[in-house]
């Protein structure tokens, strides 16, 4: 994925090249979007945001406060959408059984353990997900709760780690 | 808190699910990709050797 290119007005396009534009622009017009890499965005766009810290702990100058956060941009995520981001432990482990694909497992796992990391209870609603996630399903669906116990598993031997280490 | 997941993933959710043979070969799969990959798990496994060894006596 990356910035679209601009386009150089001057450089003369084949009739190719101009139907195929004109097809894909009609299928953003009419048809649905593809939600290949939602997501991954989203994960992207939370791991952009500021967690809350714990009373009394400084976090280490220059460091990112938790391994998989992008950047801090200052921003939280609100009430509104905490409600759909952290619901019930079955909704999450349903969003989990949903994300077959290696990169939305992994997308997800990061989100979550970036969330939940300074935060006891919520860790521990996580590993609730993975516990249930592996009794509930069977063996060809239980690879995304896998992944995030490896990613629970790998954040928590971060020395800056004031709850998972 | 990761030694304790480790303790409830071996001592009760592997062990709930022994009857079942491909979900086993799973999650074994996975241990020892694991225990490769992250020091934490492979001392928490040296150390505790008495909780997982049943993995061991399962595949025999």
């Amino acid at each position: 994925m990356g910035l679209p290119t601009p386009e150089d007005p001057s450089v003369k396009k084949s009739n190719l090249v101009i139907i195929k534009e004109r097809e894909r622009l009609n299928k953003l017009l009419t048809n649905k979007p593809s939600y290949m890499y939602l997501i991954v965005t989203l994960s992207s766009l939370i791991r952009c945001m500021s967690v809350d810290l714990p009373q009394n702990y400084e976090p280490p100058a220059n460091q990112p406060l938790t391994p998989y956060q992008i950047e801090d941009l200052g921003y939280q995520v609100s009430k509104d959408n905490l409600v759909l981001f952290m619901p019930d432990t079955s909704f999450i482990i349903t969003l989990f059984e949903a994300a077959r694909k290696s990169r939305s497992a992994v997308a997800l796992s990061q989100v979550y353990v970036h969330y939940c990391f300074y935060s006891q209870s919520n860790a521990k609603k996580i590993f609730q997900v993975v516990c249930e996630g592996l009794e509930q399903y069977d063996y060809d669906k239980v690879r995304p709760f896998l992944i995030l116990f490896q990613h629970m598993l790998e954040s928590s031997v971060i020395p800056n780690s004031p709850l998972f280490s | 808190m990761a030694q304790g997941w480790l303790e409830v993933f071996f001592t009760k959710v592997i062990r709930e699910n022994l009857p079942f043979y491909q979900w086993m070969e799973i999650v074994t799969d996975w241990v020892i990709k694991v225990a490769f990959r992250i020091e934490l798990v492979r001392q928490w496994m040296h150390a505790n050797n008495e909780l997982w060894s049943f993995m061991i006596d399962w595949y025999k």
